[in-house]
Protein backbone atom coordinates (compact mmCIF):
# COMPACT_ATOMS: atom_id res chain seq x y z
CA UNK A 1 0.00 0.00 0.00
CA UNK A 2 1.23 3.03 -1.01
CA UNK A 3 0.25 5.36 1.71
CA UNK A 4 1.63 8.76 0.56
CA UNK A 5 -1.63 10.00 -1.44
CA UNK A 6 -3.16 9.02 1.49
CA UNK A 7 -2.10 12.54 2.96
CA UNK A 8 -2.09 14.40 -0.18
CA UNK A 9 -4.83 16.83 1.32
CA UNK A 10 -1.89 17.72 3.89
CA UNK A 11 0.03 20.69 2.77
CA UNK A 12 3.40 20.73 4.32
CA UNK A 13 4.99 23.08 1.62
CA UNK A 14 2.68 25.67 1.43
CA UNK A 15 1.82 25.44 5.91
CA UNK A 16 3.66 28.12 7.77
CA UNK A 17 5.68 25.77 9.20
CA UNK A 18 8.39 28.23 10.93
CA UNK A 19 6.36 29.56 13.18
CA UNK A 20 6.67 27.07 16.14
CA UNK A 21 5.11 28.70 19.22
CA UNK A 22 1.35 28.96 19.98
CA UNK A 23 -1.60 27.88 17.94
CA UNK A 24 1.34 27.11 14.67
CA UNK A 25 3.24 25.06 17.15
CA UNK A 26 0.23 22.46 17.82
CA UNK A 27 -0.58 23.00 14.08
CA UNK A 28 2.19 21.44 13.17
CA UNK A 29 2.11 18.70 15.85
CA UNK A 30 -1.80 18.05 14.79
CA UNK A 31 -0.65 17.79 10.79
CA UNK A 32 2.40 15.64 11.49
CA UNK A 33 0.09 12.69 14.19
CA UNK A 34 -2.16 12.95 10.65
CA UNK A 35 0.21 12.18 8.70
CA UNK A 36 2.07 9.93 10.90
CA UNK A 37 -1.41 8.03 10.52
CA UNK A 38 -1.33 7.87 7.34
CA UNK A 39 2.20 7.29 5.87
CA UNK A 40 3.85 4.20 5.92
CA UNK A 41 7.23 5.50 5.30
CA UNK A 42 9.46 2.20 7.10
CA UNK A 43 8.05 -1.12 5.51
CA UNK A 44 7.28 -3.51 8.79
CA UNK A 45 10.64 -5.67 9.29
CA UNK A 46 9.36 -8.81 7.31
CA UNK A 47 9.71 -6.92 4.26
CA UNK A 48 13.06 -4.85 4.89
CA UNK A 49 16.33 -5.84 3.21
CA UNK A 50 17.96 -8.55 4.55
CA UNK A 51 21.89 -8.41 3.21
CA UNK A 52 22.87 -11.70 2.06
CA UNK A 53 26.32 -12.68 4.05
CA UNK A 54 27.73 -12.85 0.76
CA UNK A 55 27.13 -9.74 -0.58
CA UNK A 56 30.23 -7.26 -0.68
CA UNK A 57 30.06 -3.94 0.73
CA UNK A 58 29.33 -2.31 -2.75
CA UNK A 59 26.05 -4.28 -3.57
CA UNK A 60 24.93 -3.03 0.12
CA UNK A 61 25.58 0.41 -0.43
CA UNK A 62 24.04 0.60 -4.37
CA UNK A 63 20.71 -1.16 -2.82
CA UNK A 64 20.68 1.56 0.35
CA UNK A 65 21.41 4.38 -2.36
CA UNK A 66 18.70 3.34 -4.73
CA UNK A 67 16.56 2.22 -1.50
CA UNK A 68 17.31 6.34 -0.40
CA UNK A 69 16.56 7.35 -3.33
CA UNK A 70 13.22 5.54 -3.95
CA UNK A 71 11.73 7.13 -0.72
CA UNK A 72 12.41 10.49 -2.09
CA UNK A 73 10.76 9.91 -5.18
CA UNK A 74 8.04 8.66 -2.58
CA UNK A 75 7.93 12.23 -1.40
CA UNK A 76 8.61 14.29 -4.95
CA UNK A 77 5.87 16.40 -4.12
CA UNK A 78 7.10 17.76 -1.69
CA UNK A 79 10.44 18.90 -2.91
CA UNK A 80 11.37 21.26 -5.29
CA UNK A 81 12.87 20.25 -8.77
CA UNK A 82 15.71 21.77 -8.14
CA UNK A 83 16.30 20.63 -4.35
CA UNK A 84 15.68 16.98 -5.51
CA UNK A 85 18.15 16.94 -8.21
CA UNK A 86 20.79 17.91 -6.09
CA UNK A 87 19.64 16.23 -2.98
CA UNK A 88 20.01 12.83 -5.28
CA UNK A 89 23.51 13.83 -6.19
CA UNK A 90 24.39 14.36 -2.80
CA UNK A 91 23.08 10.68 -1.83
CA UNK A 92 24.81 9.29 -4.92
CA UNK A 93 28.42 11.15 -3.27
CA UNK A 94 27.69 10.09 0.10
CA UNK A 95 26.78 6.63 -0.14
CA UNK A 96 29.96 5.86 -2.60
CA UNK A 97 31.89 2.38 -2.01
CA UNK A 98 35.10 4.14 -3.10
CA UNK A 99 34.79 6.37 0.00
CA UNK A 100 33.03 4.11 2.48
CA UNK A 101 33.87 3.21 5.90
CA UNK A 102 33.75 -0.45 5.62
CA UNK A 103 32.90 -0.83 9.09
CA UNK A 104 30.34 1.18 8.85
CA UNK A 105 26.86 0.54 8.65
CA UNK A 106 24.78 1.47 5.73
CA UNK A 107 22.35 4.18 6.36
CA UNK A 108 19.08 2.52 7.67
CA UNK A 109 15.58 2.60 5.95
CA UNK A 110 14.25 4.26 9.63
CA UNK A 111 17.10 7.03 9.88
CA UNK A 112 16.63 8.22 6.16
CA UNK A 113 12.73 8.34 6.35
CA UNK A 114 13.17 10.90 9.28
CA UNK A 115 15.53 13.03 7.77
CA UNK A 116 12.86 12.99 4.37
CA UNK A 117 10.05 14.10 7.06
CA UNK A 118 12.28 16.57 8.45
CA UNK A 119 12.89 18.38 5.38
CA UNK A 120 9.18 18.22 4.65
CA UNK A 121 8.56 19.81 8.21
CA UNK A 122 11.14 22.58 7.46
CA UNK A 123 10.88 22.84 4.03
CA UNK A 124 14.43 24.90 3.62
CA UNK A 125 14.92 26.91 0.67
CA UNK A 126 19.27 25.60 1.56
CA UNK A 127 19.92 21.48 1.10
CA UNK A 128 21.96 20.42 4.23
CA UNK A 129 25.11 19.00 3.89
CA UNK A 130 25.27 14.75 4.61
CA UNK A 131 27.19 13.12 6.30
CA UNK A 132 26.17 9.76 8.36
CA UNK A 133 27.45 8.01 11.65
CA UNK A 134 29.25 4.51 11.93
CA UNK A 135 25.62 2.92 13.10
CA UNK A 136 23.64 4.52 9.84
CA UNK A 137 21.98 7.46 11.00
CA UNK A 138 22.14 10.18 8.30
CA UNK A 139 23.73 13.85 9.27
CA UNK A 140 22.62 16.84 7.76
CA UNK A 141 24.22 19.88 8.13
CA UNK A 142 23.30 23.70 7.56
CA UNK A 143 26.53 25.75 8.10
CA UNK A 144 26.30 29.47 7.27
CA UNK A 145 29.57 31.58 8.71
CA UNK A 146 30.59 30.43 11.75
CA UNK A 147 26.88 29.29 12.69
CA UNK A 148 26.31 25.77 12.54
CA UNK A 149 23.54 23.15 12.74
CA UNK A 150 24.10 19.51 12.62
CA UNK A 151 21.36 17.40 13.08
CA UNK A 152 21.17 13.68 13.38
CA UNK A 153 18.15 11.59 12.38
CA UNK A 154 17.39 8.61 14.34
CA UNK A 155 14.42 6.26 13.39
CA UNK A 156 10.75 6.92 14.59
CA UNK A 157 10.75 10.29 13.94
CA UNK A 158 13.58 11.55 16.59
CA UNK A 159 16.47 13.82 16.13
CA UNK A 160 19.37 14.57 17.98
CA UNK A 161 20.72 18.40 17.06
CA UNK A 162 23.71 20.83 18.08
CA UNK A 163 24.02 24.35 17.18
CA UNK A 164 26.52 27.10 17.57
CA UNK A 165 25.45 30.26 17.05
CA UNK A 166 27.01 33.81 17.18
CA UNK A 167 25.07 36.99 19.16
CA UNK A 168 26.74 40.21 18.95
CA UNK A 169 30.14 38.25 18.81
CA UNK A 170 29.20 35.76 21.49
CA UNK A 171 28.84 32.27 20.54
CA UNK A 172 25.84 30.70 22.28
CA UNK A 173 25.58 26.55 21.72
CA UNK A 174 23.21 24.15 22.47
CA UNK A 175 22.26 20.48 21.64
CA UNK A 176 19.01 18.40 22.76
CA UNK A 177 17.29 15.22 21.66
CA UNK A 178 13.54 15.15 20.94
CA UNK A 179 11.13 14.44 18.78
CA UNK A 180 10.26 16.00 14.95
CA UNK A 181 7.81 17.52 15.83
CA UNK A 182 9.38 19.39 18.50
CA UNK A 183 12.67 20.96 16.41
CA UNK A 184 11.18 23.71 15.02
CA UNK A 185 10.18 25.22 18.36
CA UNK A 186 13.52 23.93 19.91
CA UNK A 187 15.17 25.80 17.17
CA UNK A 188 13.69 29.38 17.25
CA UNK A 189 15.79 30.82 19.91
CA UNK A 190 18.09 30.70 17.34
CA UNK A 191 16.11 31.89 14.32
CA UNK A 192 16.68 28.65 12.37
CA UNK A 193 15.73 30.78 9.12
CA UNK A 194 19.63 31.94 9.38
CA UNK A 195 20.19 28.27 7.94
CA UNK A 196 16.79 27.22 6.28
CA UNK A 197 16.78 30.64 3.85
CA UNK A 198 18.02 31.74 0.58
CA UNK A 199 17.63 35.37 2.51
CA UNK A 200 16.71 35.19 5.75
CA UNK A 201 15.81 39.17 5.84
CA UNK A 202 13.09 38.89 3.91
CA UNK A 203 11.00 36.56 5.33
CA UNK B 1 61.69 13.40 21.55
CA UNK B 2 61.20 9.83 22.96
CA UNK B 3 58.61 8.30 24.97
CA UNK B 4 57.31 5.19 26.56
CA UNK B 5 54.15 3.69 25.66
CA UNK B 6 51.56 4.95 28.11
CA UNK B 7 53.39 7.87 28.72
CA UNK B 8 51.43 11.51 27.91
CA UNK B 9 52.04 13.85 24.86
CA UNK B 10 53.41 17.17 25.59
CA UNK B 11 50.36 19.77 25.55
CA UNK B 12 52.52 21.65 22.95
CA UNK B 13 52.57 18.77 20.38
CA UNK B 14 49.93 18.52 17.91
CA UNK B 15 48.32 15.00 16.83
CA UNK B 16 46.72 14.35 13.59
CA UNK B 17 43.10 12.41 13.54
CA UNK B 18 42.04 10.54 10.20
CA UNK B 19 38.39 11.72 8.95
CA UNK B 20 36.40 9.66 6.82
CA UNK B 21 34.27 11.14 3.56
CA UNK B 22 31.16 10.93 5.98
CA UNK B 23 32.35 13.05 8.55
CA UNK B 24 32.99 16.18 6.60
CA UNK B 25 31.73 18.71 7.19
CA UNK B 26 29.76 19.81 3.71
CA UNK B 27 27.75 22.89 1.82
CA UNK B 28 24.69 21.49 -0.16
CA UNK B 29 27.20 20.89 -3.09
CA UNK B 30 29.27 19.03 -1.32
CA UNK B 31 32.38 21.43 -1.02
CA UNK B 32 34.13 20.41 2.24
CA UNK B 33 34.15 23.23 5.07
CA UNK B 34 34.94 21.43 8.02
CA UNK B 35 34.57 18.61 10.43
CA UNK B 36 31.20 17.31 11.90
CA UNK B 37 31.76 16.54 15.78
CA UNK B 38 30.88 13.01 14.62
CA UNK B 39 34.43 12.60 13.64
CA UNK B 40 35.36 12.50 17.35
CA UNK B 41 32.61 10.37 18.06
CA UNK B 42 33.42 6.43 19.93
CA UNK B 43 32.69 3.16 18.80
CA UNK B 44 31.47 0.13 20.15
CA UNK B 45 33.73 -0.80 22.91
CA UNK B 46 35.69 2.07 22.57
CA UNK B 47 37.39 4.01 25.07
CA UNK B 48 39.25 6.47 23.52
CA UNK B 49 40.15 8.00 20.40
CA UNK B 50 43.07 7.21 17.89
CA UNK B 51 45.76 9.70 16.40
CA UNK B 52 49.36 9.85 15.09
CA UNK B 53 51.36 12.22 17.22
CA UNK B 54 52.97 14.53 14.67
CA UNK B 55 56.10 15.58 16.32
CA UNK B 56 57.25 12.37 16.49
CA UNK B 57 58.65 12.75 12.64
CA UNK B 58 61.15 14.92 12.25
CA UNK B 59 61.22 18.13 10.18
CA UNK B 60 58.91 21.01 9.95
CA UNK B 61 55.24 20.81 10.59
CA UNK B 62 54.83 20.41 6.75
CA UNK B 63 56.85 17.80 6.34
CA UNK B 64 55.44 15.68 9.80
CA UNK B 65 52.14 16.34 8.48
CA UNK B 66 52.86 14.87 5.05
CA UNK B 67 55.01 12.20 7.12
CA UNK B 68 52.17 11.28 9.25
CA UNK B 69 49.57 11.07 6.19
CA UNK B 70 51.67 8.50 4.88
CA UNK B 71 51.95 6.56 7.69
CA UNK B 72 47.86 6.46 7.96
CA UNK B 73 47.74 5.58 4.61
CA UNK B 74 49.61 2.42 4.89
CA UNK B 75 48.28 1.50 8.52
CA UNK B 76 44.37 2.71 7.45
CA UNK B 77 42.39 2.19 4.53
CA UNK B 78 42.51 6.03 3.55
CA UNK B 79 39.87 6.43 1.16
CA UNK B 80 40.08 9.54 -1.79
CA UNK B 81 38.07 12.31 -0.27
CA UNK B 82 38.85 11.90 3.19
CA UNK B 83 40.42 14.31 5.34
CA UNK B 84 42.80 14.80 8.38
CA UNK B 85 42.28 17.01 11.41
CA UNK B 86 45.11 18.15 13.58
CA UNK B 87 44.73 19.18 16.90
CA UNK B 88 46.83 20.53 19.68
CA UNK B 89 47.66 18.44 23.05
CA UNK B 90 46.74 21.25 25.49
CA UNK B 91 43.79 22.50 23.84
CA UNK B 92 42.07 19.03 23.00
CA UNK B 93 42.93 18.45 27.37
CA UNK B 94 41.04 22.04 27.90
CA UNK B 95 38.18 21.64 26.21
CA UNK B 96 37.55 18.08 27.57
CA UNK B 97 38.56 18.48 30.88
CA UNK B 98 36.19 21.84 31.10
CA UNK B 99 32.91 20.45 31.50
CA UNK B 100 34.11 16.39 32.41
CA UNK B 101 36.41 18.09 35.54
CA UNK B 102 35.88 14.27 37.49
CA UNK B 103 37.06 12.35 34.36
CA UNK B 104 41.06 12.43 34.17
CA UNK B 105 41.68 12.71 30.00
CA UNK B 106 44.92 12.17 28.75
CA UNK B 107 46.66 11.93 25.61
CA UNK B 108 49.03 8.84 25.43
CA UNK B 109 51.57 7.38 23.86
CA UNK B 110 50.35 3.97 22.59
CA UNK B 111 52.59 2.59 19.32
CA UNK B 112 51.31 -0.09 17.50
CA UNK B 113 52.89 -2.51 14.80
CA UNK B 114 52.61 -0.32 11.94
CA UNK B 115 52.62 3.28 13.62
CA UNK B 116 54.82 4.00 15.60
CA UNK B 117 53.65 7.84 16.51
CA UNK B 118 49.89 6.02 17.40
CA UNK B 119 48.73 7.95 20.14
CA UNK B 120 45.31 7.35 22.21
CA UNK B 121 42.85 9.87 23.73
CA UNK B 122 41.25 8.51 27.12
CA UNK B 123 38.99 8.03 28.43
CA UNK B 124 36.89 10.43 26.50
CA UNK B 125 33.20 11.00 27.38
CA UNK B 126 30.33 8.80 25.89
CA UNK B 127 29.29 10.89 22.59
CA UNK B 128 28.38 14.22 24.23
CA UNK B 129 27.44 15.76 21.01
CA UNK B 130 27.75 19.44 22.51
CA UNK B 131 31.46 18.42 23.38
CA UNK B 132 32.27 16.67 19.93
CA UNK B 133 30.97 19.62 18.29
CA UNK B 134 33.08 22.07 20.01
CA UNK B 135 36.20 19.95 19.29
CA UNK B 136 35.21 19.84 15.80
CA UNK B 137 34.33 23.24 15.53
CA UNK B 138 37.69 24.64 18.32
CA UNK B 139 39.90 22.22 18.47
CA UNK B 140 41.03 19.97 15.70
CA UNK B 141 39.86 22.88 13.27
CA UNK B 142 42.77 22.93 11.02
CA UNK B 143 41.65 20.27 8.48
CA UNK B 144 44.00 18.94 5.61
CA UNK B 145 42.40 17.04 2.75
CA UNK B 146 44.21 13.32 1.83
CA UNK B 147 44.36 14.37 -1.76
CA UNK B 148 46.66 17.61 -0.94
CA UNK B 149 49.06 15.24 0.45
CA UNK B 150 51.14 14.06 -2.44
Amino acid sequence: MSTIAATQNISFPGFDNRSSTGSGSEEISNLFNKARKGLRLVRPAHQQYQPQVSETLEDRLDHTKALCKRKTAEVAMYLSEDFRKGFFLQIDNLIDAENWEEDDKPITEASFTTLLRMLILINPDLRPGLGSTSQGNIIAAWTKDKDQLTIECLPEDKVRWVLSRQFSGIRESAAGEILLTRLLAALTPYSPGNWFDNDPQEK
Amino acid sequence: MTLKKNDVIPNDNHVMRYVPWNRLRKDENDNVIGILGEAFALRDGEEGISSTWLEYFPGNQVSQITQAVHKNRKCLKVTPKSGFAIGKVEDILSECNKNYKSKKIRVVYMPNNCNKAHIEIKPMPCNDALLLELLALDVWSQLILNRDIP
